[in-house]
């Protein structure tokens, strides 16, 4: 079975779930059982390449060390490793410092409550009561009322079938955020909305790359921020920042 | 500036391990990683907060490991430039049997996985990396490496094409797949028959 560049492409793109919704279902579709089997194995294939490519790979202490100490004085007043005879004895202390202190460093240092996890059944998010029965116009609605400059367009249908579940507003230092929550692939995902340069966007700005924190995007004069376990590549590309309810486009709910 | 130590301390693994997979050369992976460090920290003031600090960190690693692989002498490939010499990497059929248990035959190749992921293009080898293990989309992987998501596309595709072809000649040749065929030559592309048998 010959496979040309672009169709080599396309399984690429399908494989890494870079397809557009429409042009998913569309190549899905023209899969042929042999290829659905070669597309198991490319994903193994990839599994094995990546573990390899990961293994032994990790900053050795000291060239991070030496790193630290290459920087300007000051950077380095903050050294966040030990030496490498002191882990042993570092790695106990922690762990009972951990240990008698854990209440107090949770509460301390927990990440704000828009960046975390909310899970589908969250009475507030689903009893959507500032939103009614959630619907796209009842979102830009909601958004706009709240002088957000920002509003969710119509998703496409197929690869990642997403959903909106609610919405809602709360606080950040002073700060008004808005949650807005989607089931994508069934699993929650949240796209945060933050004003730029505030506190709430330093916060996310520290926590992306985080487990649960995925990608931020600015949009109009706001940063969103997509939470989820669940990778929802396109999530953020439905937000834009110019969008004419008055336009003759069909709003799809 | 304390920020940015915490910042940079909470990605290095990751940042390392790109710079190592991705230079020519591997020793020179502590120079890469220490300049671009430097370089991060002195323009951390035009980062701005709440952005994607990751990828903003490995915009500026990839122009030092493209710096680093220019004074290495060897030949490379700029970042946006495709082979257009390169022909259409045909599916083999010997490449049925590295699906077979593709994890298996890339862990019993061992090293050879790193040997023939450096014969990749620089470009290759950043597109793959960023995707492959970071996880950036298509389109975070061209802004970091300032190519149209087009071209990133294709290199990770002909990237994956060349791996897996290097990795079939070698699992052939060390017999890491069995009841194969007689090795396919590089060099006249030649395909040998194979019985039918073989081929079920």
């Amino acid at each position: 079975m010959e496979m040309d560049n672009q169709r080599d492409k396309m399984l690429n793109a399908y494989l890494d779930g870079e397809l557009p919704a429409s042009e998913a279902a569309a190549f899905d579709q023209s899969l042929t059982p042999a290829e659905r089997k070669r597309l198991e194995g490319e994903i193994a294939f990839e599994r094995g390449c990546a573990e390899a490519l990961s293994r032994d790979a990790a900053c050795p202490d000291d060239v991070w060390q030496r790193t630290l100490d290459a920087l300007p004085d000051g950077a380095a007043a903050v050294p966040t490793t030990f030496p490498w005879y002191w882990k042993p004895v570092a790695a106990l202390a922690a762990m009972m410092l951990v240990t008698i202190s854990l209440f107090a460093i949770r509460v301390n240092s927990a990440p704000p409550e828009f960046l975390g996890l909310t899970e589908l059944n969250v009475p507030i998010m689903q009893q959507t009561d500032q939103l009614g029965e959630p619907t796209l116009s009842k979102l830009n609605a909601f958004l706009a009322d709240r002088n957000l400059d920002v509003a969710l367009m119509p998703f496409e249908a197929g690869h990642h079938p997403m959903r909106l579940i609610g919405a809602r507003e709360t606080d950040f230092h002073d700060e008004k955020v808005v949650e807005v929550l989607f089931s994508c692939c069934d699993k929650p995902v949240k796209v945060a909305l933050i004003p730029q340069g505030g506190d709430a966007a330093e916060a996310a700005g520290k926590a992306l790359g985080d487990t649960v924190v995925k990608a931020s995007r600015p949009v109009g004069s706001q940063l969103a921020v997509m939470v989820g376990r669940h990778e929802s590549p396109k999530l953020l590309s439905y937000l834009t920042d110019t969008w004419d309810l008055q336009t003759s486009v069909t709003v799809r709910d | 500036m304390d920020d940015f130590v915490a910042l940079i301390d909470k990605h290095r693994d990751e940042f390392f391990r790109y710079i190592l997979r991705t230079a020519w050369d591997s020793n020179v992976a502590e120079d890469v990683f220490q300049s671009a460090v430097l370089a991060a920290y002195e323009n951390y003031h035009k980062f701005t907060p709440g952005t994607n600090f990751r990828a903003w960190v490995y915009r500026i690693i990839t122009n030092k490991c493209f710096v680093a692989n220019r004074n290495t002498a060897r030949t490379f490939d700029p970042l946006d430039k495709i082979d257009e010499s390169l022909i259409a990497i045909g599916e083999r059929r010997e490449y049925g049997y590295v699906l077979d248990d593709a994890e298996a035959v890339i862990e019993q190749c061992g090293d050879e996985m790193f040997r023939a992921f450096r014969r990749l293009s620089t470009a290759e080898r950043s597109c793959i990396m960023l995707r492959g293990i970071e996880r950036f989309s298509y389109q975070e992987i061209a802004e970091i490496l300032e190519m149209p998501v087009g071209t990133v596309m294709t290199h990770l595709s002909r990237g994956r094409a060349k791996l897996r072809h290097d990795l079939t000649d070698y699992a052939l040749e060390s017999g890491i797949i069995k009841n194969a065929p007689r090795l396919l030559s590089k060099k006249t592309d030649v395909i040998s028959p194979r019985t039918e048998e073989a081929n079920s």
